[in-house]
């Protein structure tokens, strides 16, 4: 016999079958006993008796056990793994002196029942009282008996065998995952961990086992959240998923997504597993992308503020030395032709000199665009409402300085555009700061500003900047886009012109309406979802 | 007519100019002869220098940003070198402190580019009165 082979147990509903069976039978056969025996593993030095019928006279309870060495005729089916009939052991020099002869059952019929893989299972057998020579009849009524209860031993292996491949499938998920998996009970006391458990928070099965979850590796400061874990555990018995910290064994954070999983045995929730996954390289990620963007933020922040500083400067610088040249060769000019006699020959040189000086500061115009239009642009998805808040808390110093309250209003269901986030969100900040701007001479209302963002006509995305500002002259509504024209004393008048170039390179429109009220609304729109790559 | 006034009041006084900038070179002389002025023009502080006409020179338009010595530059090494010419500095850049380390050092104007003729004359007429 293999004693390997795990043993498996006989489920109570089929020795409840197997109990009316051996009830029938003995009626049937009008024996006082009928019975099923089942030799015990794991040395298999006895066997017990698992069915008995319930019958006047039956000498066997149930749980009975009987040694392997006392010469039962039970014993010898199992030892010679065949039937065995004994019409009467009294008249029987070999089994006179049998065991069950002291209890009165003179005569046997036994059949030895086999478990699929061929291995002894027991026995199912009668007894008598007298002489009973059990009829052709009879010992088919038992063998087939003895057929249905190997048929559900059958049943039994081959659900064990499933049962012992998910279970191994089972501790090897446990063992292997790289997540910290602990059973815990309902105090949270903790009855098993895994290997990543102890990756993770550095406390070996020894060391976590019999602690409390919340004593082990929850930080001071979280104790209450496990009390509302355990609250929410018990009532919902729903799984429930929380980004939160927990301490390693060294004393460090641990930025953890928890999974609780309470878990029903016999309908209640008294344990549960607990899943922790070790977010601090996802965390470090986030972080380290989240950092690079505000980088790339601050660095369009601070080129328009350097822009507007050292870019005014050379251009100044630029378009004032031909502006001297004209404006000089001009004085001259008109000096010559009032003259007398009149200079005209004079006077023809110097309008070719005011000409050619002219055509030199546009130049320097020509060269300022190609300047701005220079930078690379990349076409990304851009979820423009995330853009928004971005450039909002980026100029949350300046707009709380200016004491100005910024409201909000972005659709949920604002689609992507494609382009060059960082490009979009230097127009939104020009907007921004244009309007504050606008808005910093106002005393005598409130100093609003409403950043909207929605969906129009179905195929495009509309951002506008609504102020409270000084707002503009309808008249002035052409001027305002173009290079170099501010009604700032300090401005340069190059956002607006620079922002129209930016919106027009994504196919879309800049514009700006004066409100009904006070202040205007600068908007832009762009097509979502573009895939003409952007120049 | 005024120029010829003008003419009389400062008759053969000779002004020098002093720009890296082509325009202003030919178009500040041709103005400044207008006003009766015997004009040179020179494309550098080392030009002027190098000249024979600095001690002739009655009056200087000197341009502030210059590849090379600046025109404040010039302003010292004239100093040092025992000349006191009058002078009216040109820029086309607003820097508070270059206008403030001219006039410390005795700057007689200090022009904005772009700069109208009339405010060009005033600043000769200063220049040349403190003479």
């Amino acid at each position: 016999m293999n004693s390997d082979t795990p043993e498996i147990a006989i489920p109570s509903d089929v020795l409840q079958k197997w109990q009316q069976f051996i009830d029938l039978l003995a009626n049937i056969m009008h024996v006082p006993s009928a019975v099923v025996c089942k030799l015990e593993p794991p040395h298999y030095t006895h066997y017990t008796v698992i069915s008995s019928s319930n019958s006047i006279g039956n000498p066997f309870p149930v749980d009975e056990i009987f040694s392997m060495d006392i010469g039962t005729f039970c014993e010898t089916v199992i030892k010679s793994r065949a039937p065995l009939l004994v019409a009467n052991g009294l008249e029987d020099d070999q089994w006179k002196s049998a065991p069950e002869m002291r209890v009165g059952m003179v005569s046997y019929l036994g059949f030895p029942v086999f478990w699929p893989d061929k291995r002894v299972f027991g026995t199912i057998c009668v007894l008598d009282n007298k002489t009973n020579r059990y009829s052709d009849l009879y010992q088919e009524i038992l063998l087939h008996c003895r057929d249905v209860l190997q048929g559900d031993l059958q049943t039994l292996a081959r659900l064990g065998n499933e049962l012992d491949e998910q279970k191994a499938h089972l501790s090897e998920l446990f063992a292997r995952v790289p997540e910290a998996v602990v059973l815990a009970d309902r105090d949270c006391r903790i009855l098993r961990v895994n290997p990543g458990f102890t990756k993770i928070f550095g406390f070996t099965a020894e060391e976590a086992i019999g602690q409390r979850i919340q004593d082990l590796i929850t930080p001071d400061d979280l104790q209450e959240e496990v009390e509302s874990f355990k609250y929410r555990m018990a009532q919902t018995g729903e799984v429930f998923v929380v980004e939160t910290f927990r301490k390693h064994k060294n004393g460090t954070c641990v930025p953890v997504s928890l999974i609780c999983v309470p878990v029903s045995s016999h309908g209640s929730g008294d344990t549960g597993y607990v899943i922790y996954r070790d977010m601090t390289e996802t965390k470090r990620l986030q972080d380290e992308e989240r950092r690079y963007h505000e980088i790339q933020l601050e660095l369009a922040h601070a080129n328009r503020i350097a822009t507007i500083g050292q870019l005014s400067a050379s251009i100044a610088h630029e378009l004032n030395q031909p502006l001297t040249g004209i404006l000089t060769n001009s004085s001259t000019c008109l000096r010559m032709l009032t003259g007398d006699p009149p200079n005209l020959d004079g006077a023809r040189e110097t309008v070719r000199r005011t000409m050619r000086d002219a055509n030199r500061a546009s130049e320097v115009i020509t060269r300022l665009r190609a300047l701005f239009r220079k930078r690379e642009a990349t076409a990304e998805s851009v979820d423009l409402n995330e853009s928004i808040r971005e450039v909002i808390e980026l100029s949350l110093g300046e707009l709380q300085k200016s004491r100005v309250i910024v409201r909000t209003e972005l659709a949920d269901d604002l689609p992507l555009v494609t382009g060059d986030r960082v490009q979009l969100q230097q127009v939104v900040l020009n907007l921004l700061l244009n309007a504050l701007d606008a808005m910093i001479g106002v005393k005598d209302r409130p100093r609003q500003l409403v950043v909207r963002a929605e969906r129009r006509d179905g195929e495009c995305v509309c951002v506008s900047v609504q102020d409270s500002g000084v707002g503009f002259e309808p008249h002035a509504v052409d001027k305002l886009f173009e290079a170099f024209y501010t009604t700032k004393q300090d401005g340069m008048g190059m956002g607006l012109s620079v922002s129209r170039s930016i919106i027009e390179s994504h196919h879309g429109r800049l514009w700006a309406v004066p409100n009904d009220g006070s202040g205007a609304t600068f908007s832009f729109s762009i097509p979502c979802r573009t895939d003409t790559k952007v120049q | 007519m005024k120029s010829r006034q003008e003419k009389n009041a400062i008759e053969r006084s000779r002004v020098a100019v002093v720009d890296d900038d082509e325009s202003v070179r030919e178009s500040l002389p041709d103005l400044l002869r207008e006003f009766g002025f015997a004009v040179h023009a020179f494309s550098s502080a080392e030009e002027f220098l190098a000249s024979d006409r600095v001690g002739e020179t009655k009056c200087l338009i000197l341009d502030v940003a210059m590849p090379g010595m600046t025109g404040l530059d010039l302003q010292c090494e004239l100093k040092s070198r025992g000349h006191k010419i009058p002078i009216i500095f040109i820029t086309a850049q607003k820097d508070e402190t270059v206008r403030a380390r001219a006039f410390e050092q005795g700057a007689a104007e200090f022009l904005l580019k772009p700069f109208s003729d009339t405010a060009l004359l005033a600043a000769l007429n200063t220049a040349l009165r403190v003479t």
